[in-house]
């Protein structure tokens, strides 16, 4: 007799996925009978796939379905608890801005949901078409929440422009599948071996294109600050920090299993001259992302930018060097990363004002505002200095990790290149923190004093400074415990 | 409460104080209000008494147990968990740090006490209590931590808060600035002392684990070889110069008079200057094998003791004639220290604590009575108009003078006995040559201290002393208790030759019991016989009577003659009331120069020039590249794809 096709183990495994997908459907329709508690019924769902996640930290061995097309493991469970801050930071912030545009709907909550399940499928699936469908499900919302905005004709251009060069980049990615079950005959990235090297390769590197486009590495990067600059700010937090968590989070496990010379993604990390390329890429990306920082005068391009340049820190750790993948200082950083970005994103929505539909976020207008607002001033300064690097906040700790991890790995031309961009970065991300506290203005600023705002900007800065230089003091986790969670995720990869 | 948990308690009560005054002064600035006088004092003195009392019981709890395994261990939690290094923050309680336990909560309180009185007319005197318990609550993490990381933690905590206290009135520039100078001198000497304790971590790491867990480095003692342990104990007592005021680092103390008299009287009897004579003590095991490292300490003690003396001589400010008195006495501990005496060295540091306390207090009382008048020439015959002051103070002033019975005569009699008798392989003729320092230095402290003595205290009122009149009770209630001290806390270390039992260092014993396993290096191994000490001991007490006959002599029945002799030797004169012209010396030698080099070449040429330049190049060319940049992003989506597209195929084919 065959084995059954769904198991309560498959069950278990699958359903912080299907609770994800189920709740955008349920909170969709809300929408018909135009409820203003799309947020709370998004959370609802969001905390109980959380609490479904939330035992599979504890997984010995990692849950394989359908051929690799769900698994589950610890390093899906920690990254899918990842995505879900992300997602509950975004509902958390979304209702004072929507209310302030009169659009408080709650199909908008239902496509974050759809979204990020879309997201936690992309990082626990090893099946190239399931990969594919994921990539889908996230990014389609996202083009659709991007342009939800409809006052504002940015928005619209940004959803246009990234739904255009998405769709390229996924037609990319879709070549690249293609070329690579052809070679291989198999659609499981974890069964692949051998085929024609230059078609496995030519395969690979083009599935790579299509996750180096939606992490905004350098030169597929030019959807990026557009995009972010037009959408809705708490889109533009949401989707600088999930979008990003999911394509390291799936790249770290498809090159993970690389490990046998005879995969085709492993041509990509030691081939002689494709392993060039992947170097190459984390510097022009975080050099440009800096460098480009540098002059805006708008701090959502900024941060746009900054985000940019992040991807490039990150990539150092995808870099095996003459290790492996630094999946651990990767794991850490992004959750630095979704932090501090969240954090520095909930700031300006505070501060941002509308002029005419369009919002404005121009650095010189909030002069003084750190007397004004000490909490808003404070709390943008830690963001700030966690994102240039600056202990004792996470920030620091996760580039301490990832730069430490590439010297040992024997990469220290690369960490120099990078210890000199945060150097840079340092400049563009205090600018801020000057015109708050060091000049002065008469005009009054209007600023959104939402509770959610407070609590999730406070959330954000006691998070950053918690695991980013305190000990485990009694039973409440420290350092040292998420820096167990990351290693132990980090093992569960092959 | 267990043992364990109340050695938690005596470390945050204080903080607790701290905090709370912290907070309601913060808040009172923020909504302009004021704070009640008597609810921050009360907050502030109630921290220590209770971490007092608790001291207390945990004193009583090492004296029931057994002997040489009286420790009272409270693990917190771990603070670094770094690769080779692990370091937890555990504070531990064994006979010493159970005596400086008591000194620093029992006469710190005293001084939390007094300081409401000293205090009810200054408008911050909430910001100044939140300083002061902070203040108590570093000094107990630097006595109770187990390891020198966690003594580091309050060694430096102790310097800030030197810091903003002596520049607590940081409205007048010179007050502010002598917080600075205590800052940055005793920045220099930690330097050492952070560089020994790296040297200990790098020297333990090669054969296992790095650690500064104190019994820990006693333990593997074994793992340094001869050279780095005399190298990492004269970094470590870099430290000490710096925190204990030795020569040359000394020139912060007199400065740090700037600050109100009670945060003196804290610094210089209870806290703060006694850690380096603590840190030496409590590594007392290492400096056992170090001989070399032990003489600097004795010789340089030695100097620092009889140096301070002369300069007291021609101090005419009350609290400039107590600071170099500290810093001559904290020579005497160190000579203590150095000849591997730490039982003698630690009960000086502990009779100090009293009789300097009622010094200084007793030195406040009289500034407060005189409305801010320091000078002793303008005081007189206050010893009538003041006389639980004076008469405090007479006692405190005997017993610095060394006379018996009096504690001072005790623990100093047993210091120059211990170098007098004691040891140094490297330098064989320290502790002789530090002892005959001690003994002149003792002449002088006679004089000096009766000097201020007759002078102020006795004669006719000039002056403000006038009207003065005695101070309220929360002046004289901590001065009755800490004369009474001084009086008689000598009866615990009475020794041997003249019928004692020297329970003080029987006490201490088991602590550096252990830094006796190889005494060879040094020590104070062999006992001249017991003619020899009395015979020293006489010696002492007629030294004493000497310096003081001669202030009498020159101070009150032939007031002319000081200002003859001065007058006869004028440059001899100016030399010591200048102090002998070390700080402008410094300032020649080191200072100026530093200064002049970085002004002109590192400033103006290296630094505007070249530095700027340069970084002034790379943001400029940053700047634009960036701006170029910008033209890249045109907004058009066609642009865009044609970019991604083309550096696809750039790729595809570099890959390939």
């Amino acid at each position: 007799m065959n084995p059954p096709l769904v198991t309560g183990d498959m069950l278990r495994a699958a359903i912080p996925f299907i609770l994800l997908a189920a709740g955008g459907t349920v909170v969709s329709l809300a929408g018909a009978w135009r409820s203003k508690r799309g947020a709370l019924f998004a959370a609802l769902f969001l905390v109980l796939a959380f609490w479904k996640l939330f035992p599979l930290l504890d997984l010995e061995k990692g849950i394989e379905l359908w051929d690799g097309a769900v698994v589950a493991d610890r390093m899906s469970a920690f990254l899918g608890g990842m995505l879900l801050l992300s997602g509950l930071f975004a509902l958390i912030v979304s209702p004072p801005v929507l209310r302030r545009e009169g659009r408080n709907r709650a199909e908008y909550y239902g496509l974050i949901l759809f979204s990020l399940s879309g997201m936690v499928l992309f990082v626990s699936t090893t099946n190239l078409l399931v990969l594919f469908l994921a990539l889908e499900l996230m990014s389609i919302p996202l083009y659709v929440l991007s342009g939800y905005n409809r006052g504002d004709d940015r928005s619209g251009e940004a959803a246009l422009k990234y739904f255009l060069l998405g769709s390229f980049s996924s037609a990319i990615l879709l070549y690249g599948a293609a070329l690579l079950f052809g070679a291989t005959g198999t659609i499981n990235m974890a069964a692949m071996t051998g085929g024609d090297p230059l078609l496995a390769t030519a395969g690979a590197f083009l599935v790579l294109t299509g996750f180096l486009f939606k992490m905004a590495a350098v030169p597929f990067h030019m959807w990026a600050p557009d995009v972010y600059d037009g959408a809705p700010t708490p889109i533009t937090s949401f989707m600088a920090t999930s979008v990003k968590i999911a394509t390291f989070g799936a790249l770290l496990r498809i090159f993970s299993l690389a490990g046998g010379a005879a995969n085709p993604f492993a041509h990509i990390l030691t081939g002689e001259n494709a392993a060039k390329i992947l170097p190459w890429l984390a510097v022009m990306t975080m050099t440009l992302g800096n460098v480009c920082a540098l002059t805006q005068t708008n701090i959502k391009r900024m941060l746009a930018y900054s985000s940019i340049a992040h991807a490039g820190y990150l990539l150092l750790g995808l870099i095996p060097g003459s290790g492996a993948v630094d999946a651990k200082g990767i794991l850490y950083y992004l959750f630095a990363y979704l932090l501090m970005t969240t954090g520095a994103f909930t700031v300006v929505i505070a501060l941002s004002t509308r002029d005419k539909g369009r919002e404005v976020t121009g650095v010189e207008r909030y002069a003084g505002i750190g007397f004004r607002r000490p909490f808003l001033g404070i709390a943008m300064a830690v963001f700030l200095f966690s994102l240039a690097g600056i202990p004792p906040t996470a920030g620091f700790f996760g580039k301490y990790l990832l730069f430490s991890g590439a010297v040992h790995r024997g990469l220290t031309p690369l960490v120099v290149v990078a210890v000199l961009n945060s150097a840079l970065s340092v400049y563009y991300y205090l600018r801020p923190v000057v015109v708050f506290y060091m000049r002065d203005t008469d005009t009054p600023v209007r600023v959104d004093d939402a509770l959610s705002l407070r609590v999730a900007s406070l959330a954000a800065v006691v998070l950053l400074i918690w695991f980013g230089c305190l000990p485990n003091i009694g039973s409440l986790p420290g350092v040292p415990a998420l820096l167990h969670w990351v290693g132990s995720a980090a093992a569960a990869l092959p | 409460m267990t043992v364990e948990t109340s050695l938690l308690w005596i470390v945050l009560l204080p903080l607790l104080g701290a905090a709370v005054n912290g907070i309601t002064a913060a808040a009172a600035a923020r909504w302009g209000k004021k704070v009640p006088h008597g609810f921050s004092g009360a907050v502030a003195v109630a921290g220590p008494t209770l971490a007092f009392l608790l001291a207390v019981g945990v004193f009583r709890a090492l004296q029931g147990m057994e002997e040489g395994h009286a420790l009272v261990v409270n693990e917190l939690f771990r603070w670094i968990d770094a690769g080779r290094f692990r370091a937890d923050v555990t504070l531990l309680a064994d006979p010493l740090s159970a005596v400086m336990l008591l000194v620093v909560t029992g006469i710190g309180g005293l001084i939390h006490y007094y300081s409401i009185g000293y205090m009810s007319h200054d408008e911050g005197h909430t910001r100044y209590f939140a300083y002061l318990n902070l203040f108590l609550f570093f000094m107990l993490m630097l006595i109770l931590g187990d390891s020198l990381l966690t003594l580091f933690v309050g060694w430096e905590g102790v310097g800030l808060c030197s810091y903003l206290l002596i520049g607590f009135w940081f409205e007048d520039t010179e007050k502010a600035q002598a917080g600075m100078k205590a800052f940055v001198v005793n920045r220099i000497g930690d330097f050492g002392l952070l560089l020994g304790m790296l040297l200990i971590i790098t020297t333990l790491s090669a054969g296992g684990e790095g650690t500064l867990v104190v019994r820990e480095i006693a333990h593997r003692l074994g793992e340094f070889p001869p050279g780095v342990l005399e190298a990492v104990g004269l970094l470590l007592f870099a430290g000490a110069v710096g925190k204990s005021a030795q020569i040359p680092l000394y020139i912060w103390l007199p400065d740090a008079m700037a600050g109100p008299t009670p945060v003196s009287a804290l610094i210089h009897a209870a806290t703060m200057v006694t850690a380096g004579v603590y840190m030496i003590a409590r590594m007392g095991f290492l400096y056992d094998h170090a001989p070399l490292a032990s003489g600097v300490v004795l010789v340089v003690g030695a100097a620092t003791a009889l140096f301070a003396a002369i300069i007291g001589i021609a101090q005419n400010d009350i609290k400039k004639v107590l600071a170099y008195s500290t810093v001559s006495q904290l020579g005497y501990m160190m000579i203590g220290v150095g000849v591997g005496a730490y039982a003698a060295g630690i009960f000086h540091v502990f009779t100090h604590a009293f009789f300097k306390a009622c010094l200084f207090l007793g030195a406040g009382s009289v500034i407060h009575a005189m409305h801010h008048e320091q000078d002793i020439r303008k005081m007189g015959g206050l010893l009538k108009k003041m006389p639980l002051t004076g008469w405090t103070f007479l006692v405190a002033t005997l017993a610095i003078a060394g006379f018996p019975p009096l504690s001072g005569f005790f623990s100093k009699d047993e210091i120059l006995w211990k170098a007098f008798s004691g040891e140094n392989a490297a330098l064989p003729w320290a502790p002789r040559f530090a002892w005959l320092l001690g003994t002149i230095a003792a002449l002088l402290t006679a004089f000096y201290m009766f000097r201020l003595f007759f002078t102020a205290f006795l004669g006719k009122p000039r002056g403000k002393a006038v009207e003065a009149h005695e101070s309220s009770p929360f002046f004289t209630v901590p001065l009755v208790i800490l004369a009474l001290g001084a009086a008689l806390t000598g009866f615990l270390g009475v020794p041997s030759v003249v019928g004692g039992s020297n329970r003080f260092e029987h006490w201490l014993a088991p602590v550096f019991e252990t830094s006796h396993g190889g005494g060879e290096a040094i020590g104070a191994a062999h006992a001249g016989g017991h003619g020899v000490e009395i015979g020293l001991m006489a010696g002492a007490v007629v030294i004493a009577l000497l310096g003081t006959l001669l202030a009498y002599f020159l101070y009150v029945k032939r007031k002319e003659v000081p200002g003859r002799i001065a007058e006869r030797h004028p440059a001899l004169y100016t030399l010591v009331r200048d102090k002998f012209y070390v700080y402008e010396a410094v300032f020649a030698a080191v200072i100026y120069p530093v200064v002049s080099l970085s002004r002109r070449l590192l400033w103006r040429i290296v630094d505007v020039r070249i530095v700027d330049g340069i970084v002034n190049l790379a943001g400029h060319l940053s700047r634009g590249v960036s701006y170029t940049l910008r033209f890249v992003q045109t907004g058009q989506v066609q642009t865009y794809a044609f970019i991604l597209f083309t550096a696809l195929g750039i790729f595809l084919w570099k890959v390939l």
